[in-house]
């Protein structure tokens, strides 16, 4: 017979039960299990905090996004975006459904290599090109999305020099209704200077123009930015057409569909207000069927998603370190995880819940990090019931951008563990220990 | 300046060719093509030396004169003008005595014997039928009512099959009715026209026994208790009539074997009721019922309504069995219901909520109709609640045209029904009928309202959108109906439907691309889709040419584009050639013909098609022709049943993956052999804008492996200066 969990004792200023500033009373119900595997026994294994990944939910996630893509428009691809998460673990799992990689770096481009892919299954992105890596890339038909004309004539040299055409894309920016502008990638459109740059480029005829590209932003809700965005590119594609001759082989909407998570600055829950991927394919597909293509050549659809395919596949648990009372009334916990591990606590207002059975009344509670800073909020204030120290916590939606921007802050990074798709338990990132620095950190002699 | 070597190994060439070609014609008589199969049967006529001189003369005669006059030069060296002439000159040799004047005889007769096959393939082409040996039936009559008229003598050859013979009577009759064809109804010619006969084909071997047992069996029955030969006469228009039915003209099956022997008794009744009405001129029937059952049987058989059960022999022919696993491998392969191949109607991946004979409302005479839905991660077809069309995932997608055709009516005006409710009156709600190809239409029904976009009259191509999927009509919720169906009317009964090159997925096995399927309700299903990253690993381009290290011999491929504009690849050190097909969808091998010592049987077994989907652990699969594979004796046997088996190949299963730069495509047959591994396994690797790497065939754990060398620089110098020599 188990006993009925403990409730601790609180003391509640009554409220009338309706919508407050800290959003939904529907309560909070615990996550004892990811996908079948109990948190407590995750914890015993591989210690605390701990990332988990689910590999079903990642399959899911990866096939959701294909197919409303793929049964709107005759040709797809996923292009994996590496900076969202590279853990090689992810990268293969995403090469083994079909996707290509995305990389904005020499770093991310060797770690694609080493994922699997060829050079020419690559699309590399972003301002920074040195050119040793271009070199490499070029020679191995690696797709290169430019991003401004400097770097066109670095590409045309090295081409010239090795003796290969490189194939590269041009991005280009662009004004979207309703959205701040990002116009300090690839090369402007509402001012001509992206039909200049693509004319110059073609003119030079050094390098292939393969693809367009244009990334509006992050985490929009709107799928019809997309729609302009897409409407916008397929009337430059008819234009590269019309004046060059240029078939692309592909267009590259970007990435940026927001993920199940809430914003600081929204109201309503993400699980809510993001929409889901048909949404934004309805709006992308109808946008590039001004394409004035012939149907067998029509070019390939590049989507570069990245938080919405993994966000909600990451898990975080963290153990509670100590209890606390505020000056002002509020609860505060104490964790083992802090923003040094979960960098998006900056920006979301992370879903969060208890990892076992709990009872008594909710109250307003905000957890802090381990750090010694007094930045290390890892929730702001919310309903959550009462816990005690060695409970554990079970941050969802955590699988984008965190395991690739974490630090090495004051504390040692933990493991990363997925539970397949069959209920196997693998570790695919092991703990730091203090050797690791030992191997990479050297102390002038004078010193020693 | 030509050296006198160089002539004669000019004149030795021309003459190895001169003699080919003359045993061609000899080969015609059993349908057949090889110099082999002719070479035994002029050996047949020498056992009596005046007959295989007479023989010769007039195929000579009739070539020369062939040649002479500027007829069709393939049919005449495919010996089409000859054999008339031959049987003349055989006949010729037997009827008459005398030397001088009957060799003039034979070259007058081989020489009318030209022009009347001329005629008759002129006249009976117009039909599109064959002029099989009526110029020598008639010239023969003629011949024969010509000496009986000025009274020269002739003498006919002893035709008692009963006389002295070791073999029992039934099969000396049989044997020498062989050589009867010929002229020659003796043991001996007759035994090498049936080892010629085995040769050629055992189907037909077969067949010809098994006829001329009928044509006994028929004679005793009716009480035409034949005398010697009238037996050795029908036993000969009964075999030629099995065989051509049988084995020829039609591909071999059971029911060509049921055509065959039926036309066989057939021709025994007309030679049986015609020698009589013949035998007042003086003139012997011979060979005529052949010629009147076939003729007439192959003329009747063409109105039927579909070429099956018999299928006739609609490609290029070649011996009985080489046309039935041609026949069985296209049919294996390529699948198609229709003249048309069908694509799914939709994009992505769908899953089928109703088939034929579903239980909702595909039944009676609209059984072969399929509903469509969108299933998500979770199995369920909507979001949330499920309470608005909106929440459906199949809610507005693109619909297809499932091949090209013209749009032959549009319903547009519709609207969609709430979810739950249904419109009866308007059962069809909104749709479009497309007409593929004769007695060939393809409905798409419950279109969203506004969500038409083509018009009746419009042209489209296969993967044009016609609308979008909604809920009008009979249709309690989103999905989107198909059916073929044979007329352009709204509700016609439907037909049944098979979808071409399916990728199949949604169980335990995997996605896999099936050539034909009919779906069942439950299964999820896409089309293949084409990536043309797959499809730049194997775009040989023409000009092209590679070195395979084999079994320790070097052997060099090129790749070219033939007179006809077909792709071939050929081997430049052996007697090979490889044919192939390349769209946007696939590689597919369609035959490879020659020396099967040829690195080409490895590539066609290793490559025999590739789609260009890179659907991750896509398993597709193909049917490799098991005729080949087999032992030559084991191969002989097998040929005699082959025509009553379902099927005959090797079903194999491939798949596909990168390895660095390189695409390597392994299978693997689904049967068994020693040792409980695959008995046919195959590996293939290929490198973008280079061609095949290594390949390898491993049949019963027997394995043999073809290196790529690299191209040696200097023998492409080496090419140019004998191209330049040749100059």
């Amino acid at each position: 017979m188990s006993l009925p969990a403990y409730e601790r004792p609180t003391i509640v200023r009554h409220q009338i039960g309706m919508m407050n500033k800290f959003g939904r009373l529907q309560g909070v119900r615990p996550q004892t299990h990811i996908d079948g595997v109990a948190v407590a026994d995750l914890v015993a294994e591989h210690g605390s905090p701990l990332f988990v990944f689910s590999e079903r939910t990642l399959q899911n996630r990866y096939r959701e996004l294909y197919e409303a893509f793929a049964r709107r428009y005759p040709r797809v691809r996923i292009a994996w975006s590496y900076k969202t998460n590279y853990l090689e673990a992810i990268c293969r799992l995403f090469h083994k459904q079909g996707a290509w990689a995305e990389v904005v770096s020499p770093f991310e481009w060797d770690k694609a290599i080493k994922a699997g892919m060829t050079p020419d299954q690559i699309h590399w992105n972003g301002p920074y090109k040195p050119d040793d890596a271009l070199e490499r890339a070029i020679a191995g038909g690696t797709l290169l999305h430019l991003d401004g004309l400097d770097e066109l004539a670095r590409v045309e040299r090295i081409s010239q020099r090795i003796g290969t055409r490189a194939r590269v894309a041009v991005r280009v920016n662009m004004a979207i209704e309703g959205q701040s502008p990002w116009s300090r990638f690839g090369l402007n459109l509402e001012s001509g200077q992206a039909k200049d740059g693509i004319r110059r480029l073609v003119a030079g005829g050094r390098v292939d123009l393969v693809g367009i590209h244009a990334h509006i932003g992050t985490f929009i809700q709107e799928p019809e930015a997309y729609g302009q965005s897409a409407t916008k590119l397929a009337a430059l594609a008819n234009e590269i057409k019309a004046d060059h001759g240029i078939l692309l082989s592909f267009i590259d909407l970007g990435g940026g569909f927001a993920s199940r998570n809430t914003l600081k600055s929204q109201y309503l829950a993400g699980e809510q207000a993001s929409p889901p991927f048909s949404r934004y394919a309805d709006a992308i597909c109808d946008g590039l069927a001004d394409l004035d293509y012939p149907a067998r050549e029509l070019p390939t659809l590049v989507l570069e998603t990245g938080r919405a395919l993994v966000d909600d596949a990451g898990y975080l648990i963290s153990t509670v370190e100590a209890n606390k009372r505020l000056p002002d009334g509020r609860r505060a916990l104490v964790i083992d995880a802090g923003v040094n591990l979960l960098f998006t606590s900056y920006w979301y207002k992370h879903d969060v819940v208890p990892a076992q059975e709990f009872g008594g009344l909710l109250e307003p509670t905000i957890m802090y990090g381990p750090l010694c800073m007094n930045i290390d909020v890892m929730r702001d204030t919310m309903q959550f019931p009462a816990m005690s120290a060695g409970d554990r916590l079970v941050f969802r939606n955590v699988g984008a951008y965190n395991v690739t921007q974490w630090q090495q802050f004051i504390t040692l990074r933990p493991a990363v563990v997925m539970v397949g798709a069959d209920g196997r338990v693998a570790r695919i990132r092991r703990a730091e220990v203090l050797d690791d620095f030992a191997r990479i950190e050297e102390v002038p002699e004078w010193l020693r | 300046m030509k050296s006198p070597r160089w002539r004669g190994a000019r004149a030795a060439e021309a003459a190895a060719d001169a003699v080919e070609r003359l045993l061609v014609v000899y080969a015609q008589i059993l349908f057949s093509r090889s110099a082999v199969v002719g070479l035994l049967l002029l050996l047949a006529t020498a056992v009596v030396p005046r007959a295989a001189l007479f023989g010769v003369v007039a195929v000579v005669t009739s070539t020369v004169l062939a040649r002479a006059i500027g007829l069709e030069r393939a049919a005449v060296d495919a010996g089409a003008y000859g054999y008339n002439a031959l049987l003349l000159g055989l006949g010729v040799s037997q009827s008459f005595s005398g030397g001088a004047s009957a060799v003039a005889l034979t070259v007058v007769v081989a020489a009318a014997s030209v022009v009347v096959t001329a005629g008759l393939r002129s006249l009976l082409g117009v039909a599109n039928l064959p002029a099989l040996t009526l110029p020598f039936v008639a010239l023969h009559a003629l011949v024969l009512g010509t000496a009986h008229a000025t009274g020269a003598p002739v003498s006919l050859p002893d035709l008692d099959p009963l006389a002295s013979s070791p073999l029992p009577a039934a099969v000396a009759a049989f044997v020498r009715s062989l050589g009867a064809l010929f002229f020659l109804p003796r043991l001996d010619a007759g035994a090498i026209v049936l080892v010629a006969l085995v040769v050629h084909s055992r189907i037909s071997t077969v067949l010809a026994a098994a006829a001329f047992a009928l044509a006994a069996g028929v004679a005793h029955a009716i009480g035409a208790a034949p005398d010697g030969g009238l037996l050795l006469t029908l036993g000969y228009n009964g075999m030629l009539t099995a065989v051509a039915l049988g084995a020829v003209w039609y591909v071999p099956s059971g029911s060509s074997f049921l055509v065959g022997l039926l036309g066989a008794g057939v021709s025994t009744l007309v030679a049986i009721g015609g020698a009589a009405a013949l035998a007042g001129l003086s003139v012997p029937i011979g060979i005529l019922p052949l010629n009147a059952t076939v003729l007439i049987t192959l003329a009747a058989l063409r109105r039927r309504d579909r070429d099956d059960r018999p299928k006739s022999v609609d490609f290029i022919s070649g011996t009985p069995e080489e046309n039935l696993a041609y026949s069985r491998a296209v049919h294996a392969r390529f699948g198609w219901m229709y003249p048309v191949a069908l694509r799914l109607p939709f994009r992505g991946t769908w899953v089928c909520t109703q088939g034929v004979d579903g239980a909702i409302t595909h039944k009676a005479d609209w059984r072969h109709g399929f509903d469509f839905e969108v299933k998500d991660a979770d199995g369920s077809l909507h979001r949330s609640e499920g309470l608005t069309v909106e929440d459906y995932h199949s809610w507005r997608l693109p619909v297809l045209a499932a091949a090209d055709g013209l749009v032959v009516e549009v319903e547009a005006n519709q609207p969609d029904n709430p979810i739950g409710q249904q419109d009866l009156e308007h059962n069809w709600g909104n749709y479009v009928i497309i007409h593929h190809a004769e007695g060939l239409y393809s409905l798409v029904a419950h279109l969203a309202h506004r969500g038409v976009k083509v018009k009746a009259g419009q042209a489209v191509k296969c993967g044009d959108t016609l609308g979008l999927a909604g809920s009008s009509g009979r249709s309690p919720r989103p999905h989107l109906h198909f059916q073929l169906q044979g007329g352009p009317k709204l509700g016609a009964p439907t037909i049944p439907c098979a979808w071409n090159e399916v990728v199949a997925s949604g169980d335990a096995r995997g996605p896999r691309l099936v050539r034909s399927a009919t779906p069942v309700e439950g299964e999820e299903l896409r089309n293949a889709e084409s990536d043309p990253e797959i499809g730049a690993h194997l775009a040989f381009v023409p000009g092209e040419e590679w070195v395979f290290r084999a079994r320790g011999a070097e052997e060099r491929i090129g790749a070219e584009v033939d007179l006809y504009g077909r792709r071939v690849l050929v081997s430049r050190d052996r007697p090979a050639t490889l044919f192939y097909a390349v769209t946007d969808d696939a590689f597919t091998v369609l035959d490879v013909v020659g020396d099967r010592a040829s690195v080409l049987y490895l590539l066609r077994a290793a490559l025999s098609r590739v789609p260009f989907d890179a659907t991750a652990g896509l398993v597709f699969g193909d049917t490799l022709p098991a005729r080949g594979l087999r032992p030559w004796l084991w191969r002989a046997l097998s040929d005699v049943v082959a025509p009553f088996r379902s099927k005959d190949g090797v079903e194999m299963a491939y798949r596909m993956r990168r390895e660095g730069g390189l695409l390597v495509v392994t299978g693997k047959s689904d049967r068994r052999g020693r040792a409980g591994a695959a008995f046919v396994r195959t590996r293939a690797e290929l490198t973008r804008g280079a061609g095949p790497g290594r390949l390898e065939l491993c049949v019963n754990e027997v394995s043999v492996v073809a290196e790529r060398m690299p191209a040696a620089t200097g023998s492409d110098d080496g090419a140019i200066e004998r191209r330049k020599e040749q100059r």
